[in-house]
């Protein structure tokens, strides 16, 4: 499936590796999906017709689809139902969509990677398909007809047009629901799709704009109580001493006391060694718990804790400046090496080098992070917003000391995901003060508890080098990478353990460059990190599409004529993924979509002072995306993004509308970061709070987004993420085309760009 | 801990709070009108916007004590049925993802819509640029807003009609 034999090592799993295992395994989850029907064990004379985990239709005609990956506006509640809504053969209208709790049943309910319809579109198919065939046979044995002179008409309607017979699902479910599962239906001709690759509005649209959308927060359950915790400021910290006497003198406060910090088992269920250093710890902390989130929040306001900071506290933003610069001076652990890059770099024409930074970054969810609890006699019931149902489940089982049969875990709409609530601190946290409250209590984060106490994107620095012969050819690359790692957090470890998700977005030139070297230095850090939109794409892709454009401006080429001469080299699938578990990239695919963001943005065309254009693109979450990016720097050196011009081939796709949704919002996401977003750390503590000194990208910032969707029927790609790292490398790119001057750290250092 | 009087919605609530309690809490907690969403906590992301006497108000920096005796709208109170032209203007723009910052966005926008009713682009950035949106939905909100103007125009002529 791929060749990068250094991405992880045998006993360690990834986030990425986890996915791979899924998407490998979904033709046999099809299987595992199904289980018999019902009906046909219990002998009902009216039984519902199940015949998955997806679809059930009643015998009163009622479809039930059950959405089994999670809400948070990338799209899914509406594009899985497409898909099981398309083989089963029914108008979406004509179907109840319900958003499944946790169960072992539906598999993996874990939403990240991009993966939902990527890895669902197979099962999806198939479960709908084979729905829609036992309800043909159904109707066929009925009226003792051909089978294949039967058909579904689109609306819930069995058709037999020779003795013009029609019957709708609900009256065919007793009798579907006796038939085998058949393990192989066929499915339909992408040319007889209805809905599938047609705009369809968003299943929860109406309930939004009237204000009765209910997200994670707006949990509420009889006997509810109300809590926010005071957590440690530096992360590995602990609670020395509280005094709560000022605080328990407040309005509607219950009871205050210390989170004790329990160790957590790892993300995504995999094994991690004994001491392995791992920081998967919900580190602790104080609760208050009131009659509303108002009261917790003002008691917390009267409440004093001492702490004992642990470590963590001599760490500076400057001091892993310093510790980057220092290794990078340095070697690091070798990841990949083809040809004698050494060699090549000594007897090259030219050498070019460059440093590229990035910091810290959180992910600012809008719906901060949140969960209700209700522990009582051994059971939990949760109601989480959370990405990670799975996860939740076997570390509320951990933790709490509980059989996974004693828990219920609500999924809710979710009000941003973007990779925080993968993680499941939250929803522990609410399970603990649950229990010690002896009440359901709703967990709330304030925007400053979130900000301070997130797993955070990682900082990372890079040093590049190329070399080029006589022909200004690209005959050496080097590619130095120190960061801690994301997966050490969970799984502790250093380099051998990183390598997984740390180097996606290293796959081109990889591969096209005869001599290449990747090496990574660890940096050591008390910081939780954690998967954040498009994880490690967009640190190297912003390095590594930087210095793409270094190379074409010290050797006069044009940037886009660079990267197809470096893609060149590489036949069509002969290449590498960019992400493990993906398929290899496919340079053709990638080659039109920089061809055609060039030629729909005007590349090449002249640009009055002050304005310039840059290019990005890449292949990652299996879909193919180039942007162009058009900005105006004032004289003061304030950029403004004036246009996006994006590409995008995502194969088979399932919503146009949301696939340009997912552009548009990966471009504000890719921009907030490429020009706001710094987490900066002084002893230890996040100097950060909230929206005044961490900005998000606002309206009057927000560049003209123009998709285009290339017309495919390869198998459909992610969505949620390949649209968010190529954003910074192309708004850099297009400041130099417009000033002349290079940024080489994120945020973008604008305030260098002043002319005197 | 006295008892307040507000009117929310047209519906007149007695609630006992603290008095320096922010609307947006009475809203969610007390009244369970969860459609003001909490984001920020200090009025710098709009996710939290009310209608108090008809001008757009940040609830949670808004005491309940300042709001006793005036009249509160929320996005359950903008219009009877959702047809608010904001309301049906989003929906065919399909402007949400994930959607929480919205009632906010839409508040702001019937009451930008009611003093202006035909805003500029500038006008629109005026008006919504103090909010947030994390998932990017600005370039179909703008678009939202330009249609549901057009569509209260057609609704309301400016002059009023033939009188």
């Amino acid at each position: 499936m791929t060749t990068k034999s250094n991405a992880a090592s045998a006993t360690s799993f990834s986030r990425r590796h986890f996915l791979k295992t899924s998407a490998a395994a979904s033709a046999s989850l099809v299987i595992g999906f199904y289980f018999p029907a019902r009906a046909a064990s219990e002998s009902e004379a009216v039984a519902n017709f199940a015949p998955n985990a997806f679809v059930e239709i009643s015998p009163n005609g009622e479809i039930r689809l059950w959405v089994t990956r999670s809400e948070m506006g990338q799209g899914v509640r509406t594009s899985m139902i497409m898909i099981l809504a398309e083989e089963l053969d029914v108008p979406m209208s004509g179907a109840k969509i319900e958003q499944a709790n946790f169960d072992p049943k539906y598999g993996d309910m874990t939403t990240g990677g991009s993966a939902s319809v990527r890895s669902s579109w197979d099962p999806l198919r198939k479960a709908g398909a084979g729905a829609r065939d036992m309800l043909v046979t159904a109707a066929a044995a009925t009226w003792k007809v051909p089978k294949e002179e039967c058909t579904t008409d689109g609306t819930g309607f069995v058709e037999h047009e020779k003795t013009k017979q029609r019957v709708g699902y609900g009256d065919l479910a007793s009798k579907a629901a006796a038939l085998p599962v058949p393990k192989d239906p066929p499915l339909k001709d992408p040319k007889d799709y209805r809905l599938v690759g047609k705009k369809t509005n968003r299943v929860d649209g109406a309930h939004i704009v009237i204000g009765e959308a209910h997200y994670g927060i707006d949990t509420k359950v009889p006997g509810m109580l109300y809590a926010v915790v005071e957590r440690p400021p530096v992360p590995g910290g602990r609670v020395k001493s509280f005094d709560a006497s000022k605080a328990l003198e407040m309005t509607g406060v219950h009871k205050i006391f210390e989170v004790q910090p329990v160790e957590m088992s790892s993300l995504f269920g995999e094994d991690r060694a004994p001491n392995s250093g791992h920081q998967h710890y919900l580190w602790g902390g104080v609760a208050v718990v009131a009659d509303s989130t108002w009261h917790a929040i003002a008691a917390r306001r009267a409440l004093k804790v001492e702490w004992n900071d642990g470590p963590g506290a001599t760490e500076s933003t400057a001091s892993h400046r310093a510790d980057c610069a220092t290794m990078l001076k340095g070697t690091g652990k070798e990841l990949k090496k083809i040809g004698d890059p050494e060699a090549a770099l000594s007897t090259a024409a030219k050498i070019i080098e460059a440093e590229y930074e990035l910091p810290f970054v959180a992910h600012a969810t809008m719906e901060p992070p949140n969960c209700t609890a209700s522990f009582s006699n051994g059971k939990c019931e949760v109601w989480a917003p959370t990405q990670n149902a799975n996860g939740l489940a076997a570390n509320l089982a951990s933790v709490l000391g509980i059989p996974a049969s004693a828990l219920t875990i609500h999924v809710t709409l979710i009000g941003g995901g973007f990779g925080r609530r993968l993680n499941i601190d939250y929803g522990v946290e609410a399970a603990l003060v649950s229990r010690a409250a002896e009440a359901p209590v709703k967990v709330t984060w304030t925007r400053e508890d979130d900000i301070r106490h997130d797993y955070y994107r990682p900082m990372s620095c890079h040093k590049m080098r190329a070399g080029l012969d006589a022909q200004n050819r690209v005959t050496s690359w080097t590619h130095h990478i120190a960061a801690p790692g994301t997966d050490t957090t969970y799984l502790g470890g250093e380099i051998p353990d990183i390598g997984g998700t740390e180097i996606a977005g290293t796959g081109l030139p990889n591969g096209t460059v005869p001599n290449y070297h990747l090496q990574q230095s660890f940096l050591r850090t008390s910081l939780l990190r954690g998967y954040w939109r498009s994880v490690d794409m967009y640190w190297n892709h912003f390095a590594l599409q930087t210095f793409m454009d270094e190379i074409a401006h010290a050797t006069g080429k044009d940037p886009l004529a660079l990267r197809l001469e470096l893609i060149a080299v590489k036949e069509k699938a002969s290449g590498e993924s960019d992400n493990e578990g993906d398929a290899p990239v496919d340079v053709a695919r990638l080659k039109h979509v920089l061809e055609l963001a060039a030629e729909k943005s005007g590349w090449g065309t002249s640009l009055p002072a002050g304005r310039g254009r840059g290019i990005a693109g890449l292949y990652g979450f299996g879909s193919y995306l180039a942007h162009v990016a058009e900005v105006t720097v004032a004289k003061d050196g304030s950029v403004h993004v004036d246009r996006m011009v994006t590409v995008v081939d995502c194969g088979q796709v399932i919503n146009p509308d949301m696939v340009a949704a997912q552009v548009e919002g990966g471009v504000a996401f890719g921009l907030t970061a490429a020009l706001y977003s710094d987490i900066v750390i002084d002893k230890g503590r996040v100097q950060q709070s909230n929206f005044n000194n961490y900005p998000m990208l606002r309206i009057q910032d927000m560049p003209r987004v123009e998709v285009h969707i290339v017309p495919s029927h390869e198998a459909p790609g992610g969505m949620g993420e390949p649209s968010v790292p190529s954003v910074g490398p192309a708004v850099g790119n297009a400041i130099f085309a417009a000033t002349g001057k290079r940024l080489r750290r994120l945020p973008l250092q604008t305030q260098e760009l002043a002319q005197s | 801990m006295d008892a307040i009087s507000i009117t929310v919605n047209g519906r007149q609530h007695s609630v006992e709070v603290s008095p320096d309690t922010p609307l947006l809490w009475v809203l969610r907690d007390t009244l369970g009108l969860t459609g003001t969403k909490f984001g920020c906590g200090i009025a710098l992301c709009g996710a939290c916007t009310v209608h108090i006497n008809g001008e757009a108000t940040r609830s949670c920096v808004t005491r309940i004590s300042a709001v006793a005796g005036r009249n509160v709208t929320t996005i359950e109170g903008l219009s009877p049925d959702g047809t608010h032209p904001a309301q049906v203007a989003w929906l065919d723009e399909q402007v949400a993802q994930c959607g929480y910052c919205q009632a906010g966005m839409l508040m702001t926008t019937a009451a930008l819509l009611a003093k202006n009713p035909s805003p500029s682009d500038s006008d629109i950035d005026d008006a919504l640029g103090t909010h947030i949106c994390r998932c990017g939905t600005y370039q179909r909100i703008r678009r939202a807003i330009h249609q549901a103007a057009e569509k209260q125009t057609v609704a309301k002529p400016a002059n009023g009609g033939a009188r």
